[in-house]
């Protein structure tokens, strides 16, 4: 009998042993499965000539009318659509990679060996992903032949970002469904969780082939830099997240909307366990805690604001505005135009309070399909352009101190604060899901830092936005006249 | 070895297990019986380093489930219920998929997954698809799989449920082969002559915790009190019977028959018989009425149910 010692090894290098042995497994299983080699065979090696025949009478249709262009950047979308709907049949593989395991009975055994959680996950992982890539690469081969052969070409840097763009969105829609999947009780349960990855899934790819269309390459490289960024982060939450206990004990297809909703009234509340209501004053004191959970968020935006001030220097440099509009802001006029606008100015404050609190909540939608990134993109990219602005008028020998100390801080030092606790509250709120602490489960984290999201925003962002919205409108145009007016 | 203390899960508003204390040493077969929803999987599954305890804690060959766990399922070999075989591989390649996992070499697995298909009477059929095997056949294999590595403690759960009885007499003897190679084993089974004929000692878990314990022969004791002979004599003893009662503890007359509980049968009996040969009375037969651990078994859920059932005084 054998007792047999744990190898003392963690790295990813020494995991691979173990995840190959993993992912031998489920590919041979997969292609022994003749529902899922059928269409991936179909989608591999009929679908690429057609497509390229479809090529080639778009072009001879365009050129007729004189449109050629158009034609030619039909080829890499056509390629584009090619690589995907192969790729489209990880999605079916990695629904099913635990919970189909776990309704076929074979998962405990599996769960019973040493295998680490990593090991398991990313075995599954790349399981899903390598066969249906593998046929979208043998399918952009063929389309790319059959192309060629047809008399048309398609540019390297097309071929090579469509190669990436596949691979990766491969990548993503596993490493979703994988999480999907771990997460589950039924296959059922998991194919309707798949809308969450197919809708998003379907609106990049249509930006991509827009982007394609125009020939935004820049763009594209910026696609693939973020579908790889978000699939690294699905994946380090998979991990994360993956749990043998959960796995077999919890059920989260059952959703308490009562629960929940007593539970965020509570919460949000401050009610006593006794159900008395705090005063204001004692409510605003229970923001601490929520408060200070927020030093992390805050640190990565405030790296952000020194980032987009960073860039928004470098494109001032690299892109300067014109130096005549830039004096423009000496000329006589500029004291008429400065008092139009201040009397402008005062009929806005609404609008510019219900703008702030539109774009806090942008941050919060966006950011929650995004794991947070758009929350920092769009906390960011105000403070981008104030400082490509304040970048140009350096240029041109205005100070910039002076620039900033008269538009931005009369009502920035309301308005920055505001913005930098709602958006730390609602970063930390989208990106909790990634990193829950092991004694609680992702619903009950998510849910809290909802609620904490909800108390910042309501007890601190709105008055805030209110006041700054005021001195925006009554007191920095002042401020302006008096300092550029004179 | 296999040790607990004070094991407790709880799921959300659910308490499986309410503080189960075991100790299985190696070469001991423990038989872990209890009706279904009894915490029986649940105490298997922390074992095997799948459910973490809410509380308490257990050991595997020292090793603790929660934070040696990869170093427990080295050493752990685990029988589920359902065997979840993988039915598109053949029986080869499912035992060399577990075997690598476990970290050996194709030919230990090799040869190892042959000797083990061949006694448990599978030999040749190492190329065919699992999915074409029947129910017994896929136990069988999920037997092999866990004995694979050849590990020190084994949790088998229900190994010998859909199998004819030639194949269940064959999985018996492994597993008292697998004993007697001084392995711990916990064995969870309904089939209560299997647990009788297999156990060193047998558990009874009920509602989460463990309501008996013991042998099989110390829990009749206990639970069905000393063993019951049956004697047929060659007429009736009508009032001669308080002469015996001085020596047994008597059960039922009935005509010519009568039971009686004695602890000692061996220093009783022939007293027994001596002094109804005294009375004129000749003995027909002396049989002991065999107690079986379904009776043991019936009697402590049925006492749980009837607790359970019973109101509690107010405090």
């Amino acid at each position: 009998m054998t007792a047999i010692s744990a190898p003392n090894r963690s790295s990813l290098r020494r995991d691979w042993p173990m995840v190959w042995v993993v992912v031998r497994r489920e590919v041979r299983d997969t292609m022994r499965d003749w529902r899922l080699v059928a269409p991936i065979l179909l989608l591999t090696l009929l679908f690429p000539w057609l497509m390229s025949l479809v090529a080639q009478w778009l072009i001879a249709l365009v050129e007729q009318y004189n449109s050629a262009v158009i034609g030619e950047r039909a080829i890499p979308i056509l390629l584009m659509v090619v690589g995907f709907f192969p790729t489209s049949f990880s999605l079916v593989i990695a629904l099913e990679a635990f919970v189909g395991e776990q309704e076929r009975k074979s998962l405990e055994p599996l769960l019973s060996t040493p295998l680490t959680d990593r090991q398991l996950y990313l075995g599954k992982m790349l399981a899903a992903v390598i066969p249906p890539v593998l046929g979208s690469y043998v399918g952009i081969i063929f389309y790319t032949i059959g192309t060629t052969l047809m008399g048309n070409r398609i540019a390297f840097q097309s071929s090579l970002l469509v190669v990436l763009l596949t691979t990766m969105q491969a990548a993503l829609m596993v490493a979703a469904s994988v999480v999907v999947s771990s997460q589950t009780t039924s296959v059922r349960a998991a194919n309707m969780l798949a809308s969450f990855i197919l809708v998003p899934m379907s609106i990049l790819l249509q930006f991509e082939a827009w982007l394609m269309a125009y020939e935004r390459y820049m763009g594209l490289w910026a696609m693939v830099a973020a579908v790889s960024v978000t699939t690294l982060i699905f994946v380090r939450m998979g991990i994360h997240l993956f749990s043998r206990e959960r796995l077999l004990g919890r059920n989260i297809d059952f959703l308490r909307l009562g629960w929940m909703a007593r539970y965020t009234w509570e919460r949000f509340s401050g009610r006593s366990a006794e159900g008395q209501y705090p005063t204001p004053r004692q409510w605003y004191k229970q923001l601490g805690p929520p408060l200070v959970r927020l030093r992390l968020p805050i640190a990565v935006l405030l790296v952000g604001l020194v980032a987009a001030a960073v860039g928004g220097y470098v494109a001032a440099r690299q892109m300067p505005m014109p130096q005549e509009l830039l004096l423009s802001f000496r000329s006589s006029e500029i004291q008429d135009k400065l008092v139009v606008m201040r009397d402008m100015m005062a009929d806005l404050p609404l609008f510019i309070f219900s703008h702030n609190v539109r774009a806090m909540g942008l941050t919060a939608v966006l950011g929650t399909m995004t794991f947070g990134v758009a929350s920092v993109f769009i906390f960011m990219l105000p403070w981008g352009v104030i400082s490509f602005g304040v970048a140009q008028l350096a240029s041109v020998g205005e100070n910039p101190f002076l620039f900033l100390a008269a538009t931005v801080l009369p009502h920035a030092w309301l308005e920055l604060p505001a913005v930098l606790l709602v958006s730390a509250a609602a970063l930390r709120w989208q990106a909790v899901i990634i990193s829950p602490p092991t004694n609680r489960t992702v619903g009950e984290e998510w849910l809290d830092a909802g609620i904490d999201f909800m108390r910042i925003f309501f007890g601190l962002g709105i008055p805030l936005f209110l006041l700054a919205a005021l001195f925006e409108s009554f007191v920095t145009p002042n401020v302006i006249l008096w300092v550029y007016g004179a | 070895m296999i040790e607990t203390h004070q094991l407790v899960k709880q799921y959300e508003d659910f308490l499986a297990v309410r503080g189960i204390s075991l100790q299985v040493p190696q070469g001991e077969l423990l038989a872990l019986l209890g009706p279904n929803g009894a915490g029986k999987t649940s105490t298997i599954r922390m074992m095997s380093a799948i459910l973490q305890p809410t509380s308490g804690w257990a050991r595997i060959n020292g090793h603790d489930v929660v934070t040696e766990a990869a170093e427990v399922r080295r050493n752990i070999g685990v029988l589920t219920e359902q065997p979840g075989l993988y039915e598109r591989m053949s029986a080869m390649e499912y035992l060399l998929f577990y075997g690598r996992l476990y970290g050996l070499d194709d030919a230990t697995i090799n040869g190892r997954a042959r000797t083990l298909l061949e006694r448990f009477g599978m030999a040749g059929t190492g190329k065919r698809r699992l999915g074409e095997f029947s129910k017994g056949m896929k136990q069988k294999v999920g037997l092999i799989r866990a004995m694979l590595h050849d590990p020190s403690v084994l949790l088998l759960d229900e190994p010998t449920s859909a199998m004819d009885p030639h194949s269940a007499k064959l999985v018996r003897d492994a597993i008292a082969d697998l004993r007697r190679d001084r392995r711990a084993i916990i064995l969870c089974t309904h089939n209560l002559a299997e647990a009788e004929a297999l156990a060193d000692r047998i558990a009874i878990i009920h509602a989460g915790r463990i309501v008996a314990q013991g042998t099989a022969a110390s829990l009749k004791q206990e639970l069905l009190g000393e063993p019951v002979m049956e004697l047929t004599l060659d007429q009736s003893p009508n009032g001669q019977v308080h002469e015996l009662e001085e020596l047994v503890a008597l059960e039922s007359v009935n005509g010519r028959q009568m039971r009686y509980r004695t602890a000692e049968p061996a220093l009783i009996n022939p007293q027994l018989v001596r002094r109804l040969a005294g009375l004129g009375l000749g003995v027909v037969s002396l049989t002991p009425i065999t107690q079986t651990l379904e009776e043991v078994y019936l009697r402590v859920v049925t006492d749980q149910l009837a607790q359970e059932e019973t109101p509690r005084p107010l405090e």
